[in-house]
């Protein structure tokens, strides 16, 4: 018996039984005896449900809608007798073709649901695409059930996290991962335990949305391979999982892995953060493919110029429109599913900015997608973290429309204690700022320092090993004549470009790391390190290596072994801020606030205790305060001039010392001591800080 | 195509079953295991012959799971071929199942003797 009294067919559409259908939800839905279909187009004089056999890729049938199975600007029907494993479907839409006005209706094509929750078409990563194909990427349907076994979110305080940007498919892909399924979601969880030993409790995925590898890739002669779209910064679908970082993707089982993976990580502790493209799609600009939204209702999906053309703020050919009122639903109820049915803890939002445009890409004070996003029940609780600017040249950095909610990408931080750490002098004021969680960008609209994304490194620019070891961008192998990439990197190369086998050179590159790595951990904001950093990943000084599929990309996990000394300053660096709360306090540290133990909550230092040098190359800095963890006082310097310098350390109070935590200039173990394990410092007070070194100590009592 | 052979040993029934475990063929794998379950104490699953076992067969394959721990019954898999094995590996459905290198182990391993 159905469980409900209007499943039954009330007519036939090519040979199908059909009836009017569910006008809610959209996208395809399982229903007692078949599938529910529904979809959205406003300009749309007719539309046809397309149904293709799975294994043979034929045309089942086209089903053209009456007019009756439409109801507002929604086109729905319910097929019975449809088996969900054996189908996949596309609609095709008759309507006008005016590109001037904005039209691009085009019924020759088969369009993806914009809502397919599962894509087929590029299922196992770099296979070949048969470029004939008429309709490329098709929608089917998976069960959503999921047995998630009472998985609970970490919930982890903002002010407690720490990021690990990853790429599914770099993470695990080289060989040397050792994993039985390299480069993909069941790869990650294989490797939870390295993530857990480095100490960080938060992952943020690159795209996993579904895109294109192959989207306008193109051989390149200089490496012998193919250009990619490795990254994945180009979203065919906004529901559905990537399916070539499946092991079960060629089985159509993308949905239950991913989710695996998500409960597998969560189980070890750590939150799952997605970086999520919603200011373009794959469609490109008036000569790119008509996939999906352009051809159903492009003029509502798109930002368009008044002839037609495509604004392009993304700097990808086109840009979402996505304060109309329909995107913003479409971008709103992604995001509520993706937390619903994936569980995920929260969302990177590339290039930001453009999600605060109107349709004609003006900036708004108050864009509603950005108020719905931060107001939104279901995402009460995520992590919502915006890239504040775009490729338009709207920047945004301290003043993205936030509404108490967004956090963002703290561009000022990364070049900020970039130029501190090759030396640039007169940063020594900015580096306070961004130890003190950049109140300049966030004390203002009182957001404090959660707003403040800190990195140095990110998947896009130098990796930390090449920050240290060269001074320009080496892209030649992206066979664009090295024309690509930033220009401005703020590194230095300590001495030689590149690859060298110079001791002295690679001993001080290895300081800077430690150096870069342990003011992130010190610094008030939320720390990101990128995949890698924690052990030397180098990409040979390409700083844009979005296009490279191959080892050049992939994480080689012999570095676990050959730069362990680094490894192991990364987990200790981890763990120092993971036991000292004072580091991590979720309000910007005040000179002018009694702190603890007679020190306020920030005080600033030089050679001597309580004189800051501004000028100079050394900044010493006292965070001190009270902590629901007890009183906790943390001594940071951090001296990047090439002498070393005798520094006075304020005077501790009585019964109390200075205990060393980490001292970048000394080789392991005194490096880093890790949590409890601290080298007192003798009376006295007095510390040789060595050149271009960081050094931590705590106030501990005596015993 | 999917075939299901039936017989019982000691304690359980063993059902040998064959070909693709699909959508298709769920309502008539699960009524035909939950029978095999009604009868005996014990219900292994002979997987020996299994091609394609699909995310429709993986979830008949659970409630069934679920339906014999309620009943106070158990149920084994036996033989599962490493491809399918895999494929509930990676998709978090095998940790949930007592698997067996073969029916004479899950057997054993269903006996009301052990605990």
């Amino acid at each position: 018996m159905s469980a409900r009294i209007d499943l039954y067919p009330t007519g036939e559409i090519s040979g199908w039984k059909v009836r009017p259908g569910q006008v809610l939800p959209y996208g395809a839905s399982l229903v007692p005896g078949g599938v529910n279909f529904s979809t959205f187009s406003s300009v749309a004089s007719s539309l046809s449900l397309m149904l293709f056999d799975k294994a043979s890729r034929d045309l089942l049938a086209e089903l053209p809608l009456p007019e009756s199975f439409r109801i507002g600007d929604v086109w729905s029907v319910t097929v019975f007798g449809l088996d969900p494993e054996t189908f996949e479907y596309g609609f095709r839409v008759d309507g006008p073709n005016d590109p001037h006005a904005g039209h691009r209706c085009d019924k020759s094509k088969i369009l993806l649901d914009p809502r397919a929750k599962a894509i087929s078409g590029r299922d196992s990563w770099g296979a070949a695409p048969d470029d004939a194909d008429p309709f490329p990427y098709r929608g089917f349907v998976v069960p959503e059930d999921f047995d998630w076994r009472g998985d609970i979110a970490p919930q982890i305080p903002s002010e407690d996290l720490i990021i690990y940007e990853m790429h599914v498919r770099g993470f695990t892909r080289h060989p040397s991962s050792g994993v039985a399924h390299p480069g993909m979601y069941a790869g990650v969880v294989e490797k939870i335990p390295h993530l857990k030993s480095l100490g960080i409790n938060c992952v943020e995925l690159l795209p996993v949305f579904e895109f294109d590898e192959f989207e306008l890739s193109r051989p390149n002669p200089l490496t012998g391979g193919l250009n990619m779209n490795y990254w994945g910064y180009s979203t065919v679908g906004f529901f559905a999982p990537k399916a070539g970082y499946a092991a079960t993707g060629g089985a159509g089982m993308q949905v239950d892995e991913f989710k695996t993976m998500v409960r597998a990580l969560h189980a070890s502790g750590l939150e799952v953060i997605l970086d999520v493209v919603f200011n373009h799609t794959c469609e490109g600009d008036h000569r790119g493919p008509s996939i999906s939204f352009r051809g159903l209702d492009n003029k509502t999906y798109y930002m368009l110029t008044p002839d037609g053309y495509y604004y392009n703020f993304s700097g990808c050919g086109n840009s979402l429109n996505c304060n109309n009122p329909i995107v913003r639903d479409m971008v709103l109820e992604c995001l509520r599913f993706w937390v619903s049915e994936y569980h995920i803890d929260g969302f990177r939002f590339d290039a930001a900015a453009i999600l605060g445009r109107d349709q004609w890409g003006g900036p708004m004070l108050n864009p509603p997608l950005l108020e719905s996003v931060a107001s939104d029940p279901v995402l009460k609780k995520c992590k919502l973290i915006a890239e504040a600017w775009d490729a338009g040249g709207l920047y945004l950095l301290g003043s993205f429309p936030n509404y108490g909610r967004f956090a963002e990408w703290n561009g000022k931080f990364r070049d900020h204690v970039r130029d501190y750490l090759r030396g640039e002098p007169g940063c020594t004021g900015e580096l306070a700022s961004r130890l003190s969680g950049s109140p300049d960008l966030y004390e203002g609209s009182g957001r404090g320092p959660r707003a403040s994304v800190n990195f140095i490194t990110c998947h896009d620019g130098f990796t930390l090993r090449d920050l240290v070891s060269y001074n320009g961008k080496h892209n030649d192998a992206n066979d664009e004549g090295n024309r690509d990439g930033i220009d401005d990197n703020r590194s230095w190369n300590c001495g030689a470009e590149g690859e060298t086998t110079d001791h002295e050179i690679l001993s001080l590159r290895l300081r800077q790391s430690k150096n870069a790595i342990l003011s992130l951990m010190v610094a008030r904001g939320i720390p990101m390190l990128v995949m890698g950093d924690e052990m030397g990943r180098t990409q040979g000084g390409n700083n844009n290596a979005y296009c490279h599929d191959s080892e050049f990309n992939w994480l080689d996990w012999s570095l676990v072994e050959s730069e362990s000394e680094l490894l192991r300053f990364t987990r200790m660096a981890v763990a120092l801020r993971h036991a000292h709360p004072v580091l991590r306090l979720p309000r910007h540290p005040r000179g002018d606030a009694p702190g603890v133990l007679g020190f306020p909550e920030i005080s600033w230092h030089g050679r001597n205790p309580w004189v800051p040098e501004w000028k100079s190359g050394l900044l010493g800095a006292v965070f001190a305060s009270e902590t629901p963890e007890g009183p906790d006082v943390v001594y940071y310097a951090w001296n990047t001039d090439w002498t070393a310098e005798m520094i006075t350390l304020p005077s501790p109070p009585w019964n109390f010392r200075w205990t060393v935590e980490a001292n970048t200039g000394c080789p392991p173990p005194e490096d880093v001591y890790g949590p409890g394990r601290g080298s007192p410092l003798e009376p006295g007070n007095c510390f040789l800080i060595g050149p271009r070194s960081s050094i931590v100590l705590t106030l501990a009592p005596i015993d | 195509m999917m075939t299901i052979t039936t017989t019982t040993l000691h304690h359980a029934a063993i059902a040998a079953v064959a070909g693709d475990i699909t959508h298709a063929v769920a309502d008539e794998f699960q009524s035909a295991l939950l029978s095999g379950l009604k009868g005996s104490d014990a219900l292994v699953i002979d997987c020996s012959g299994v091609n394609v076992l699909t995310s429709a067969g993986l979830r008949t394959l659970l409630l069934l799971h679920r339906e014999a721990s309620t009943s106070g019954k158990r149920l084994a898999l036996a033989s599962l071929p490493p491809g399918v094995r895999d494929v509930m590996d990676v998709t978090g459905f095998l940790d949930q199942f007592l698997t067996c290198a073969s029916v004479a182990d899950a057997v054993a391993a269903t006996s009301p003797s052990n605990p």
